[in-house]
């Protein structure tokens, strides 16, 4: 499936630093961001691809993993194994806060894989937490008024039936 | 690799490098799409967090991967296709569906675990299909204690086919309690 090749094209991306990044065009596929760029262009591409949204940081993350995820499946039999324990890694080595800027890159990229992976992490890591403990992991206020708590509460009652409050 | 780092000198340095405080909020999306991998009561409980939070939790999406998905058989066959508070939704279809609905002329209920929105019924000896049951030569029903209570009906997980059927798959169906002698053959 995979028709990697040492003369492959290649794609130059730009962070928002400037940073360039020469990806290969099978990867580039799995972007679909730059590959939705790539096809209005009808496949001229000659200059490096702005990614107005994306730091370095990130981007070189999602390369990583990429490469990784081709490279693991190209070898059929020890790709499982192999891609859950890169994974696991990947999702340990970061802080919650690169966690979230890495959502944020993924989602504006469309790297659909990488996305599904990090949103489960998340919800791995928020799931049954104090409301309190959610609001400090996103970094988020309290928008509501009072009042409106209040309705949300009686909203969701149904929900909290027999359930243990935080 | 296919990645390589090219210094750039192209384009002026960012005054500002990856942001490691006071990013922006993840996007309505973004919450509500980690939120599909949350259990119903913890999806409810993060609605309380902020408005973004709140719209994200009354996705359609969220909630469609959480109900049944012969839900609208469901709906059918409890609400005529009319529950009260289907202005909200999937989520609207799944909270109605928690509570204890009663069909089938009180003889069945139904309701979802709302932890993991896995159907549950409960069917008085009455709602129960049996062969040849308008023959009356072969059987009858025989009250007894617990039967003569309306409210307390034979919880069976069994034995749905043909009475239930199309509200349970059969690989979704869960034996938990079979009151003894209920039915006398």
């Amino acid at each position: 499936m995979s028709g990697i090749s040492d003369t492959e094209r290649m794609i130059t991306l730009k962070t928002v630093e400037g940073t360039l990044f020469d990806v290969k065009s099978s990867i580039a596929k799995d972007i679909k961001t730059v590959q939705a760029f790539i096809d209005d262009s009808d496949d001229d591409v000659t200059s490096p691809i702005p990614l107005p949204n994306v730091f370095t940081r990130e981007l070189s993350r999602i390369l990583d993993y990429l490469n990784n995820h081709h490279r693991f499946r190209s070898d059929i039999e020890k790709a499982d194994e192999e891609m859950a324990r890169y994974d696991a890694e990947f999702a340990k080595s970061m802080s919650h806060e690169e966690l979230k800027a890495l959502i944020l890159a993924a989602n504006y990229l469309n790297v659909k894989d990488l996305l599904e992976f990090l949103n489960q992490t998340v919800a791995d890591v928020i799931q049954n937490k104090s409301v309190e403990f959610v609001r400090n992991f996103f970094g988020i206020e309290n928008d509501y008024t009072p009042e409106e708590e209040e309705k949300l509460r009686n909203e969701n009652e149904w929900a909290f039936n027999g359930v243990e409050q935080d | 690799m296919g990645i390589s780092f090219s210094s750039s000198h192209s384009s002026p340095p960012s005054p500002s490098p990856s942001p490691s405080c006071g990013m922006d909020e993840l996007p309505e999306s973004c919450v509500a799409l980690i939120m599909e991998y949350l259990d119903p009561p913890q999806i409810c409980k993060l609605a309380t967090l902020t408005r973004t939070f709140r719209a994200a939790s009354s996705a359609d999406f969220v909630w469609e991967s959480k109900l049944p998905s012969n839900y609208h058989v469901l709906v059918r066959q409890i609400f005529n296709g009319l529950p009260t508070d289907f202005k909200n939704g999937k989520r609207g279809i799944y909270s109605a569906l928690c509570r204890t609905n009663t069909f089938d002329g009180g003889t069945k209920k139904l309701w979802l675990d709302k932890n993991i929105g896995k159907l549950c019924m409960c069917i008085a000896a009455k709602g129960l299909s049996i062969t040849g049951i308008s023959d009356r030569r072969y059987w009858n029903y025989i009250p007894t204690e617990e039967s003569s209570n309306p409210n307390k009906m034979a919880t069976w997980f069994v034995a749905l086919r043909g009475s239930g059927s199309g509200l349970v798959k059969s690989a979704d169906i869960q034996y938990r309690r079979i009151p003894s002698a209920n039915l006398v053959v």
